[in-house]
């Protein structure tokens, strides 16, 4: 799998510490820690919103060589917590305003529009005002205003902070749809939230300290309860567990648990 | 009785109708419980029987229920120019006209009963973590000197060990200045943990209401309403169900795993 995103030695004011990443095309990755370690500022240096001169390689080119304009096309980004009124009075009408910048025919352009309507389940609300949203139907047309001009890669910054389960659940799923054609890198300070993503880094103060696959990862219960993180409650149950010796490997599905625990 | 709603109809509510003790912990899940937490609070406008310790809610009475009843908003948002965490408390006596002989001493009480220290007077509003800000937002609703505090959705954006801190904060505000405290959530862990009697609302009208242990041990009724069943409860009913599992239900994941250990 080739690298979309390489990062070397990243340091950032006070906030960001020796940051090493090398990001793999199409895959979903998670960036978790407790508040303030650091990974909103990460998110906002890879979307180019704070400069930086240190070595960040988008597709084999210095990030900082690119053009603001570049990167947009590039790069697209959902940060919630820069509250962006939106400027027209329909969702189809943002949709379609961003949808101009893409350099292709009208024809493409309009199955490009009906695919991004679909994947997000848009179609009941593109005649409604974008503000008067409720959060989840919100964030979902920030997302499809951030994927519908094709970007390469796709920032999350904590876009799961308000809403359900069951609504976050759904994100997910259509994110794992998503990563068909571009890259995704979210962060979240739950760590429930990254059990369904392909790699994981947790940060703390501003390092790196542990990186892997997510059940890999998971499994430092002690080291990510220090750092304040609580693990995803399936987890947590199975290493406990397995340090009774009733169990012997995590199990994520509540079904079969109770199933190899009460043979 | 610290609040009572007795059948109270408007735009978003139908035939509300409940009561709140002092010093109780009450949880409101469901459709329009921010709604509910601003009637209560009383910046949206009700008509029909309510009160607050026999106060009846009306014009007259307005100012000096919202004083003793507060809410803290989901978010911090601050609509004044000032930058540090002192000059904000300072306007806000003033701006609500809260009559208070020393305000700087009042800050600083308001301040340590959250457990913020000294230096945080001083510190730039714009420099306060999500944890900071929560703490701040609720020293706020305290300079008042309210007895109910209304949160709504306290925990969002905020860690395991910030949350951990607010919620022992929440006890001890209970526990050792009789505060009542009214969370709205849709947290099922988080309710189950922490609140003694909820509320469920649906379709703009209360669909159960009492003992948190109660209702969030009954499964079947929180499936059937489509509300989320807090994880340690779900595995119980699981086990119970599925393999007749001889175990009892839990808050604390520990206490569950000792069961558990007994009965496999």
């Amino acid at each position: 799998m080739n690298s979309i995103i390489t990062i070397k030695n990243l340091n950032y004011k006070d906030i960001l510490k020796n940051i090493n990443m090398n990001i793999k095309e199409n895959q979903l990755v998670a960036i978790s820690g407790s508040n303030k370690c650091g990974k909103t500022t990460l998110i906002k240096i890879l979307s180019g919103l704070l400069e930086s001169k240190e070595t960040i390689l988008l597709e084999k080119h210095a990030l900082s060589s690119l053009s603001q304009n570049e990167v947009d096309k590039k790069v697209g980004f959902v940060i919630p917590s820069i509250n962006m009124p939106f400027l027209f009075k329909t969702v189809e009408q943002e949709l379609k305003f961003i949808l101009n910048d893409l350099e292709v025919d009208k024809e493409n352009r309009k199955k490009r529009y009906q695919k991004i309507v679909s994947i997000f389940k848009l179609r009941g609300i593109t005649k409604k005002d974008p503000n008067q949203l409720y959060p989840f139907l919100k964030i979902k047309v920030l997302l499809a205003l951030a994927v519908i001009k094709k970007p390469k890669v796709l920032l999350l910054d904590d876009i799961f902070a308000i809403l359900r389960p069951k609504e976050i659940k759904e994100i997910i799923d259509i994110l794992n749809v998503l990563k068909e054609e571009l890259t995704i890198i979210m962060t979240t300070n739950h760590l429930e939230q990254t059990l369904y993503c392909d790699y994981l880094y947790i940060l703390n103060e501003g390092s790196i300290v542990l990186k892997g696959l997510p059940l890999e990862v998971l499994q430092e219960d002690s080291l990510l309860n220090k750092m304040g993180l609580s693990l995803p409650f399936m987890v947590d149950l199975s290493l406990k567990l397995k340090y009774y010796e009733l169990l012997d490997k995590i199990e994520l599905d509540m079904d079969r648990m109770v199933n190899t625990l009460w043979k | 009785m610290e609040i009572i709603f007795d059948n109270i109809s408007n735009k978003v509510f139908h035939n509300l109708s409940f009561k709140i003790k002092e010093g109780e912990i009450v949880g409101i899940t469901g459709t329009g419980k921010t709604t509910l937490l601003k009637m209560i609070n009383y910046i949206l406008p009700i008509e029909g029987n309510v009160t607050y310790k026999d106060i009846p809610y009306n014009k007259k009475n307005e100012y000096e229920i919202r004083k003793k009843i507060v809410l803290v908003e989901s978010s911090f948002q601050h609509q004044f120019l000032v930058s540090t965490v002192k000059e904000y408390m300072l306007l806000l006596i003033r701006y609500y006209k809260i009559n208070i002989k020393n305000p700087e001493k009042k800050v600083l009480a308001a301040l340590k009963m959250v457990g913020l220290t000294e230096h945080y007077l001083e510190k730039e509003l714009s420099t306060l973590s999500s944890s900071e800000q929560k703490l701040l937002q609720i020293s706020l609703a305290l300079l008042a000197n309210p007895t109910v505090l209304l949160l709504d959705e306290p925990f969002m954006n905020l860690d395991m060990k910030a949350q951990k801190k607010i919620e022992r904060l929440l006890e001890r505000l209970k526990e050792r200045y009789q505060k009542t405290i009214i969370i709205a959530s849709e947290d099922s862990n988080l309710l189950y943990n922490l609140t003694e009697k909820v509320i469920f609302l649906k379709n703009g009208t209360i669909l159960r209401q009492g003992k948190t242990t109660e209702l969030y041990q009954n499964v079947k009724f929180l499936m059937k309403y489509n509300y989320q069943v807090p994880d340690i409860v779900l595995f119980t009913y699981k086990a119970k169900e599925l393999k007749n599992a001889k175990i009892d239900y839990h808050k604390d994941i520990r206490d569950l795993i000792k069961d558990v250990y007994k009965h496999v």
